[in-house]
């Protein structure tokens, strides 16, 4: 008898969920908001991941300027000049430098004279640049380690026996300054 | 039950879970922007520091050069190169190597320019605390050896040391 009541159960339940699960299965209530919310949720990775690229470009040209930017002063802080032998006859100005630091193509963008009281003389720019050993042009700059001299005619004519300053302005913006006496 | 309702509708409201999800997205894209241009720009400005570093280490290398010239004489001359010889002693810290030599006939009457010479192929290089005896052909047409010179030897970081030879 309890057996029996038990096998009815079972078969009341069976049915129940046989039925439960067939209307959930043919009801088509919802069907479109899941739908909608999956293209809706495509569409925003879409943008999402095309936004996400074109911000990355912009990211990588902020960069690239920042990486310019900071490469140009590493080399403008590597920049040395030594001055050698500074020469003044028949009022031709000659200055023997060396590159003694690490930057390479050091160019001279500037040459200012002061006098002892630094008051300005005049200032010359980018002189010609040659090598001290044969006197050849040097037109990529100073190489580091490399010699080379420049020759300007200075306005007005230095005064015999002064001292005067020499100032140098190298293509990256470093100043080095330097002294010279006439005779 | 009024507040139970309220509840469960607000769950069940899919009104506006579009524009959350796409600002979570944006949020994500921007903070994943910002790190990398973040990260980016602190390499670039440790790279700049230990620039930084290295080139003050090149003034302290050349402020650390002393060089001495002790005993500096003069042969030759009157139509054969001038022999410059000098004893050089390295008293400071760093090697030293002297790159170029110039000579300056300091005799008001001959007027002659300055001469120069490289000597980075006859590597003139002196240890810390050493010293070494060295003799420099120039040649210097109408000098004599009996001509007062300056010479002035140039090193490699620049520095120049300047001694009078008298005749």
């Amino acid at each position: 008898m309890q057996t029996k009541r038990k096998k009815l159960q079972f078969a009341r339940c069976a049915m129940s969920f046989e039925r439960n699960t067939k209307s959930f299965l043919l009801n088509k209530k919802a069907a479109s908001v899941v739908v909608s919310t999956l293209i809706l949720t495509a569409g925003v990775l879409a943008m999402g991941i095309a936004i996400l690229y074109w911000a990355s470009s912009w990211g990588s040209i902020a960069t690239r300027t920042y990486s310019t930017a900071e490469g140009n002063s590493a080399k403008a802080i590597q920049e040395r000049i030594g001055f050698e032998y500074i020469d003044y006859r028949s009022n031709v100005l000659t200055v023997n430098v060396i590159n003694w630091g690490t930057s390479a193509n050091l160019t001279i963008a500037n040459v200012y004279i002061y006098n002892n009281a630094h008051q300005y003389i005049g200032n010359y720019s980018r002189p010609t640049l040659r090598s001290i050993s044969t006197n050849s042009l040097i037109t990529a700059g100073l190489a580091a380690g490399g010699e080379g001299y420049f020759q300007i005619t200075p306005s007005p004519v230095l005064a015999s026996g002064s001292f005067y300053y020499l100032r140098i302005v190298t293509g990256r913006g470093r100043t080095f300054d330097g002294t010279f006496a006439t005779l | 039950m009024a507040r139970s309702l309220h509840c469960r509708s607000i769950f069940r409201n899919c009104k506006g879970y579009s524009a959350l999800m796409a600002t979570i997205i944006m949020v994500l894209v921007v903070m994943f922007l910002f790190y990398n241009v973040y990260m980016s720009m602190m390499s670039r400005d440790t790279d700049l520091q230990n620039i930084i570093s290295r080139s003050q280490q090149l003034d302290a290398d050349r402020n650390a050069e002393i060089l001495t010239i002790l005993n500096p004489a003069t042969t030759g001359g009157g139509g054969f190169p001038i022999v410059v010889t000098c004893t050089l002693v390295n008293s400071g810290s760093v090697p030293i190597q002297v790159v170029r030599l110039w000579l300056k006939d300091l005799n008001s009457a001959s007027n002659l320019p300055a001469v120069t010479i490289s000597l980075a192929n006859q590597n003139v290089v002196l240890q810390p605390g050493a010293s070494a005896s060295r003799s420099f052909q120039v040649s210097m047409p109408g000098a004599f050896s009996s001509d007062t010179f300056a010479l002035t030897l140039v090193s490699s970081r620049g520095n120049s040391l300047t001694r009078r030879i008298n005749g």
